[in-house]
């Protein structure tokens, strides 16, 4: 009898342990590594600004550390199509990354990002593509971080202005006493070109501008030199200023006055790539705008490390770098 | 006794049905609770993925639309200077190809002026519209304005959508707002197609929390309904379960993209339970049915445990009150069967000594009767001598010599080669032969009479069984009695039983001397034969059987007969009933 209690008690006691054990094993949280995950949806690698930004995001990222962990990243290339990108993000919003740095093909498909990710509440940086404020309001933990894009124009309608005002002989080629531009906008509905072009407009009332004609080029600049290539021929020679939406359709509209062997005019380009940047200090374009990007980038580490520490009160929705002219 | 009953039977089960009981309801408010969350949150799941459903239907229609305005934005106005001929043209062509969904189209400057509208718009100044407003201060965005009554006879309504453009007049880039007004039929069509009840509706709110859609919207007109909803929808986050009317009301919300508009979709909690009320009824019934044939299994079980301890508390009571032949019955489960088993073994054991200790009790009785037997007092023998002897000496010779033949034929019977019952004639024999020689020496002082039924002198008695009784008849009766004393023995049959009647006419005895007698082992004299009449009756029941014996009847101043009563035994018999008794021994 006594044997059979003893034996009793010992199944007993060893059910409980396995009991407690399933318990603590279920209920345990996930070991913490010292890695923070970081998930990067980029919407086209293949543009050069982009590139550009998320290369330098990906150094300032490496070089800092968060709260003491090491960041790793995963970076995913829509290559311009929303459906890859929708992919993309469903997969993202499963694999426990801590944030998620957005850069959306669509901006006006934002809603439906962020109702997701407020539902598995991941905070979201989007940037450089900007979604409209009342879609930014759906999740909490939402930031945009891009540039004051309207300031951009601004700056760019200023040097033109200056140019004007300093230089009216060798930019009024015609001497009809206009203005006679181009203006090359970046991908339709996009909000820094819409910007871009409003600060522009705005700005330039007191020139006597006389717009020959507008085209669309998606930001891309082998896209701005074919759909140049197609202009009347009439309107590119009486063209005394090509405003460019960003550095590289200005570029490709150097690239077809290069191929064509004529005389450049003066161009206005936004972003100061590289490239550009080494064509202005050669004098053959003459000058851009620089968005502040590395201003950008830092901005996006700061709120990075203070999302992590779930430090993010003192942060507005959206915040915009300043921009400042480049020229000779 | 009573008590202890009750407890196990009764108790132990009754506790257990309690249990059960108790087990069985938290079983069912357990599973009540589970399946009602359970159906609370599948209502939630599926009213959420029908809320996206809305959504999206509704997310792809603004971006259709927006693709209209873009289109129209960005292939007609911001390509053609208004001057130019081609742009009223390729305008109006865009209104009657989408003449299903746009009503009119109308463009202004910044200051509100028309620049340019459809047919069916005038070019009154909309500069305080806040279509207007909204479009010149968002430049990005296309603008989703309240909505407007167009065709009073046909109760249609159209969105005034509004965006911000950049026209060319005379070559100089201009700001201005674009107005296109859309037919709600779209969006009206998409929110139509879930079920708008009562219980279960969804409508629509713009950024500035009016109604966009809404199924009873004549109702709220006409002040015949109320939305409560609107507040609450609008402070959660993704849905939220509220209290109304008596009920629970579960209330989705979601931002629409793009236009701030909001979708919200309400349906009733109470009805997911009434409609659902037959998994409640099955599982409370299954519940039950699994009680109840726990409830019996316990019962009977308690009953199966008990049912051996009560049958072996039964047998030990039979067996307490010295019934030894019974036996438990063997059945039951695990240790109460042991436990039966090892109380018959006890039993049995307890039974096997008990026969032990009777049969040494009958063999000492025996070895008793037998030294009693051997033990004729020597007195008898030398005063019968000394008679003999004094006889001889005063020439009597014929009496000795009669007293003589007498005590051989005494000492024959009396050891009657070691048998213990012989024939009742050799007992009457030695009874006379012991009369003889007593009445030689106590000189004729009584007379002496045998009458025995010759039939029954074969018939067998136990040896020296009479002897003690004359003697006591001597010693008692003749006491006191002179010359005229009379001692007869009478062998009868009465009641097919034989009787042995030895009857004096002496003094008698008082009633207490015959119990004495009767019950202490006495001798009647020191001089007889050393056997007491209680002996005499304890043989005689020792070898039949209670119901034989000796009795005595004793009346003062009439005179004592004691009667020695036994069965009819014949020679051969008296073999069986010894060897019958050495069998039992």
């Amino acid at each position: 009898m006594k044997t059979n209690l003893f034996s009793y008690n010992s199944i007993l006691f060893t059910l409980i342990i396995i009991l407690i054990s399933t318990i603590t094993i279920w209920k345990l949280p996930q070991t913490q590594n010292g890695y923070t995950h970081i998930g990067i949806a980029v919407y086209d690698m293949d543009d050069t600004f982009i590139n550009d930004y998320v290369t330098k995001l990906q150094n300032k990222i490496d070089r800092s550390s968060f709260s003491g962990k090491k960041v790793l990243y995963e970076i995913f290339d829509a290559e311009g199509n929303a459906n890859r990108q929708e992919h993309q993000l469903q997969y993202m919003y499963t694999q426990n990354f801590d944030a998620l740095l957005i850069n959306l093909v669509t901006p006006s498909s934002a809603a439906s990002v962020l109702n997701e990710t407020a539902n598995h509440d991941i905070p979201v940086i989007l940037f450089n593509r900007e979604a409209d404020k009342k879609d930014l309001s759906i999740s909490k933990q939402t930031w945009y971080v891009g540039t004051a894009a309207k300031k951009a124009g601004a700056i760019q309608a200023d040097m033109l202005q200056n140019v004007w005002n300093t230089d009216k002989i060798n930019l009024d080629r015609n001497k009809n006493n206009k203005l006679d531009y181009i203006l090359i906008e970046g991908e339709q509905t996009h909000f820094d070109a819409v910007r871009r072009t409003n600060g522009f407009l705005e700005n330039s009332q007191n020139l006597p501008l006389n717009q020959l004609t507008n085209l669309s080029a998606d930001w891309q600049r082998n896209l701005a030199s074919v759909k140049f290539s197609k202009l009347d021929t009439s309107i590119i020679q009486s063209a005394e200023a090509i405003i460019c939406n960003n550095d590289d359709m200005a570029l490709g509209v150097y690239d077809y006055y290069k191929q064509h062997n004529l005389k450049l005019p003066l161009i206005l380009g936004i972003n100061n790539s590289p490239e550009m940047n080494q064509k202005i200090q050669a004098g053959e374009i003459y000058g851009t705008v620089d968005n502040g990007t590395s201003d950008q980038i830092s901005y996006i580490c700061k709120l990075l490390n203070d999302i992590l520490n779930k430090d993010t009160a003192k942060y507005h929705k959206i915040w915009y770098s300043k921009p400042f002219a480049i020229e000779k | 006794m009573n008590n202890k009953k009750l407890s196990i039977r009764v108790l132990f089960p009754l506790i257990m049905s309690i249990s059960i009981v108790f087990c069985i309801l938290s079983c069912m408010i357990l599973f009540s609770h589970y399946i009602s969350t359970y159906l609370v949150r599948k209502t939630i799941e599926e009213t959420s993925r029908q809320k996206n459903v809305l959504a999206q239907n509704i997310e792809n229609e603004i971006d259709s639309i927006n693709s209209i305005m873009n289109n129209i934005y960005y292939n007609t106005i911001k390509k053609y200077d208004i001057q130019d001929k081609n742009f009223k043209t390729i305008l109006a062509n865009e209104i009657t190809s989408n003449s299903e969904t746009i009503y009119g189209l109308a463009l202004y400057d910044t200051d509100g002026k028309n620049l340019w509208h459809s047919n069916n718009l005038t070019s009154t100044s909309m500069q305080n519209e806040s279509w207007f407003t909204q479009a010149k201060d968002n430049i990005e965005t296309i603008c989703y304005g309240s909505k407007k009554l167009v065709y009073p006879d046909n109760v249609k309504q159209v969105f005034q959508i509004s965006r911000y453009v950049e026209y060319i007049n005379h070559g100089k880039m201009k700001s201005g707002v674009l107005l296109m007004q859309y037919y709600t039929d779209s969006i009206d069509a998409i929110l139509e197609h879930y079920k708008n009840t009562q219980n279960s509706y969804c409508y629509l709110l713009d950024n500035t929390s009016n109604f966009l859609y809404h199924p009873f919207i004549k109702e709220i007109s006409s002040g015949l309904y109320k939305e409560n909803t609107t507040k609450i929808a609008l402070n959660s986050t993704n849905y939220s379960i509220k209290k109304l009317h008596g009920t629970k009301w579960l209330i989705e919300r979601q931002q629409i993209g793009y236009t701030g508009w909001n979708i919200v979709l309400v349906s009733s909690l109470f009805n997911i339970h009434t409609e659902n009320m037959g998994i409640y009824y099955v599982i409370w019934l299954l519940l039950l049915i699994v009680g109840i044939i726990l409830v019996f299994t316990d019962i009977l079980l308690f009953h199966d445990f008990t049912n051996p301890v009560y049958q072996l508390l039964d047998t030990m009571q039979e067996f307490g009150k010295g019934n030894y032949e019974v036996k438990a019955a063997e059945n039951g489960i695990g240790e109460l069967k042991t436990l039966s088993a090892h109380f018959n073994i006890m039993a049995e054991k307890l039974q096997n000594q008990m026969g032990e200790i009777r049969r040494n009790e009958r063999e000492k009785r025996k070895m008793e009767k037998k030294l009693l037997q051997s033990q004729i007092n020597p007195h008898f023998l030398y005063n019968t001598l000394d008679s003999i002897i004094w006889m001889i000496q005063s020439g009597e010779y014929k009496g000795a010599e009669q007293m003589v033949s007498s005590l051989a034929k005494f000492f024959r019977i009396s050891l009657s080669q070691g048998k213990d019952i012989i024939p009742l004639e050799k007992e009457l024999e030695h009874a006379t032969s012991y009369l003889a020689i007593q009445n030689i020496r106590f000189k004729d002082k009584f007379e002496f009479s045998v009458q025995a039924d010759k039939k029954l002198l074969h018939y067998l008695c136990p040896k020296l069984s009479i002897q003690p009784l004359l003697e006591n008849a001597i010693y008692h009766g003749m006491e006191g009695v002179y010359d005229d004393g009379e001692i007869t023995i009478s062998v009868y049959e009465k009641d097919n039983l034989i009787h042995i009647d030895v009857s004096d006419n002496g003094l008698g005895m008082p009633e207490k001397v015959v119990e004495y007698i009767m019950h202490n082992r006495v001798v009647s004299s020191k001089r007889g034969s050393g056997i007491g009449v209680r002996n005499v009756d304890e043989r005689i029941k020792l070898i039949y059987g209670e119901q034989y014996g000796v009795t005595i009847e004793s009346e003062l101043d009439e005179g004592t007969t004691a009667t020695i009563i036994i069965p009819k035994l014949e020679e051969t018999a008296e073999i069986n009933s010894d060897e019958s008794n050495k069998t039992k021994l």
